[in-house]
């Protein structure tokens, strides 16, 4: 291997470990926290929304 | 019919952060990391090759990957929708847009096609060279090859038909499914947690193996790791001037990083709003590379020179397959500890490949789930007979045409088209500011002050690029104007036209009743819907 080709075997090596090495460290890093699906509750209404953008268009039409 | 809202069922969603990340990791993980990087880098002016493709990485797959996860996160939280044609069509007002979904269903489940019975090949020959049928020098590499997988004249020394790549083809079929119809956490997530680590490990293993090996034939004494590693990282800086040199950087980290298939949008859909999606992309993004550059980069092709040469090596280098199935299998024969090594390397690639396969049908059951209200067991079913159709259609044909016509049009073209979608949609529908401050929800690290001038002009550029050059290479190339269609490349174009139909109908039929779930959704969790 050449001198130009070990500067970038080892540039680009380091380049994407250390940058591996510094998003894993930050995850690790934070809190862990357990993800969970939203809960459910029944309001009982669910035919017609205004703020859902579609019901505008689709009154007007 | 209105759905009441007992109807709707309780959303899927991750366990860990680190779930997430290792999921969406082990969907850009796959074959092309260890067999299609090394050989498109040294046809590519070698070491000088990594300039564009670190160019690409930040201008191209970084942006597009926040975009991706930003978008399925806010589509995710404010609808409660998570396949591609519902998150695309909330955003969109339930426009024409959404049909552009229909690509983000099709193009996954046909890749899944051939890449389940590639897979499938990982596993054949991890038990080939086990059991030691493989891994004798003596071996035609090429015919065995051939004869496996029905691409020869069939008939042969080593496999009489392809029954034997039918049963391996089973098998993972069977794998896959059994893990997607665990679910997301428990199927997809709880696989990959593991599944990612032990490739890893095995990759250690092999490039220590590869880096330890010397110059094994002493009558050769310039076959060694020295000048192997050389042969793939020695730049060539006159390749820099190469336009294809460039658009082959981007095409690499474009479908390494697995952006634009519409997996990672349904995937970001099942985080909540104060879930992190910047540090996530990254960190999954980041992952990929290491796999790609840090182990890719250090097995196949210093293996290769070692044992074949410089001439025989860049021969090599030219086909994918070629590479993985033909050259690798003949250089663990002459590697000592060969059989080991070789088992650990297709367990690689196995794994490798399963981590990506399972995410490709994860849209189309989101679709089918949000779309028909059909339960997880119905739409895993319905997808495997779809699927399995289609993958037998394939192994039968004895053709490489089919695989060559399904990889060309979902992969190189869809792929692309999609991603340019995708961008359009979030710089113009959901617009860069208001994706910047998306982004900052929940955010365990700063989006760079250069992300909405490069989402905004400098992505699109490059993938109108990537089309541009897939529509000269396709329809105005000189070579290709003189090439005739085969019968099984019109019946495969036919086929896929076919499914891409019944996707567009599907996405049409199912709309009115995706859009009632998400106007219950967004009543039902108020705080989530909120800017």
């Amino acid at each position: 291997m050449s001198i130009s080709g070990l500067i970038i075997f080892a540039v680009a090596n380091l380049t994407v470990l250390g940058l591996a090495v510094y998003c894993f460290a930050k995850v690790f890093r934070m809190p862990a926290e357990h993800m969970q699906a939203p809960i459910k509750i029944d309001t009982g209404e669910f035919e017609k929304f205004e703020d859902f953008p579609d019901n505008n268009q689709a009154s007007k039409s | 019919m209105a759905i009441s809202p007992s109807q709707l069922p309780e959303r899927e969603g991750w366990s860990t952060k680190l779930g997430v990340i290792l999921a969406v990791a082990g969907s850009a993980v796959g074959l092309g990391n260890f067999l299609r990087f090394p050989g498109v880098a040294a046809q590519n002016g070698g070491g000088a090759f990594m300039v564009p493709y670190f160019v690409a990485f930040l201008l191209l797959g970084i942006p597009i990957c926040w975009s991706e996860w930003i978008m399925g996160r806010y589509g995710g939280r404010r609808s409660g929708l998570s396949s591609c044609p519902g998150i695309l069509g909330y955003l969109c007002r339930g426009g024409v847009m959404r049909y552009f979904g229909a690509l983000g269903l099709f193009i996954p489940v046909v890749i899944y096609m051939y890449y389940v019975y590639i897979e499938s090949w990982c596993l054949a020959y991890a038990w080939f060279t086990v059991s030691g049928q493989l891994g004798r020098a003596e071996v035609n590499f090429a015919e065995f090859f051939n004869q496996y997988t029905g691409l020869g004249s069939g008939g042969g020394e080593y496999f009489g038909s392809v029954v034997a790549a039918f049963l391996f083809f089973l098998v993972t079929f069977f794998i896959n499914f059994a893990l997607i119809y665990r679910g997301l956490s428990k199927g997809i997530e709880k696989f990959c947690i593991w599944a990612m680590p032990v490739l890893v490990l095995c990759a250690l293993f092999i490039v220590a193996r590869v880096l330890t090996l010397g110059a094994p034939n002493p009558a050769l004494p310039d076959q060694n790791v020295n000048n192997g590693l050389g042969f793939m990282w020695n730049p060539k800086w006159g390749a820099l001037a190469d336009a294809d040199v460039w658009l082959a950087a981007c095409g690499q980290i474009f479908f390494s990083l697995s952006i634009g298939f519409g997996i990672i949008m349904t995937y970001a859909s099942y985080l909540k709003k104060k879930d992190d999606v910047v540090l996530s992309g990254l960190t999954a993004s980041t992952m990929n590379e290491f796999c790609e550059v840090c182990l890719g980069g250090l097995i196949v092709l210093p293996a290769a020179f070692i044992f074949l040469g410089m001439a025989g090596t860049a021969e090599a280098a030219k086909s994918t397959f070629g590479l993985g199935f033909v050259t690798m299998p003949h250089i663990f024969a002459l590697m000592p500890l060969g059989r080991i090594f070789g088992f650990l390397f297709y367990t690689l690639l196995f794994l490798a490949g399963v981590t990506s396969s399972l995410s490709m049908l994860q849209p189309a059951i989101a679709f089918l789930e949000e779309g028909f209200n059909l339960g997880r067991r119905a739409s895993v079913t319905f997808l495997a007979l779809i699927t399995f159709m289609g993958s037998c259609a394939l192994i039968f044909s004895h053709g490489s045409d089919v695989l060559g016509t399904m990889d060309n049009y979902a992969s190189n073209l869809g792929i692309p088209l999609l991603a340019l979608a995708q961008v359009v949609i979030f710089v113009f529908v959901i617009g860069v500011d208001r994706g910047v401050r998306e982004g900052r929800l929940g955010a365990d690290m700063r989006l760079p002050r250069w992300f909405p001038f490069v989402i905004t002009y400098v992505s699109p550029l490059f993938l109108c690029g990537i089309l541009g050059s897939w529509f000269y290479q396709n329809f105005l190339s000189p070579s290709r104007v003189e090439e005739e269609l085969s019968v099984l490349e019109l019946n495969t174009i036919l086929g896929m036209l076919g499914l891409l139909a019944l996707f567009f109908v599907l996405v049409h039929l199912a709309w009115p009743r995706m859009r009632q779930r998400a106007m219950l959704y967004a009543r039902q969790n108020p705080e989530e819907a909120q800017e």
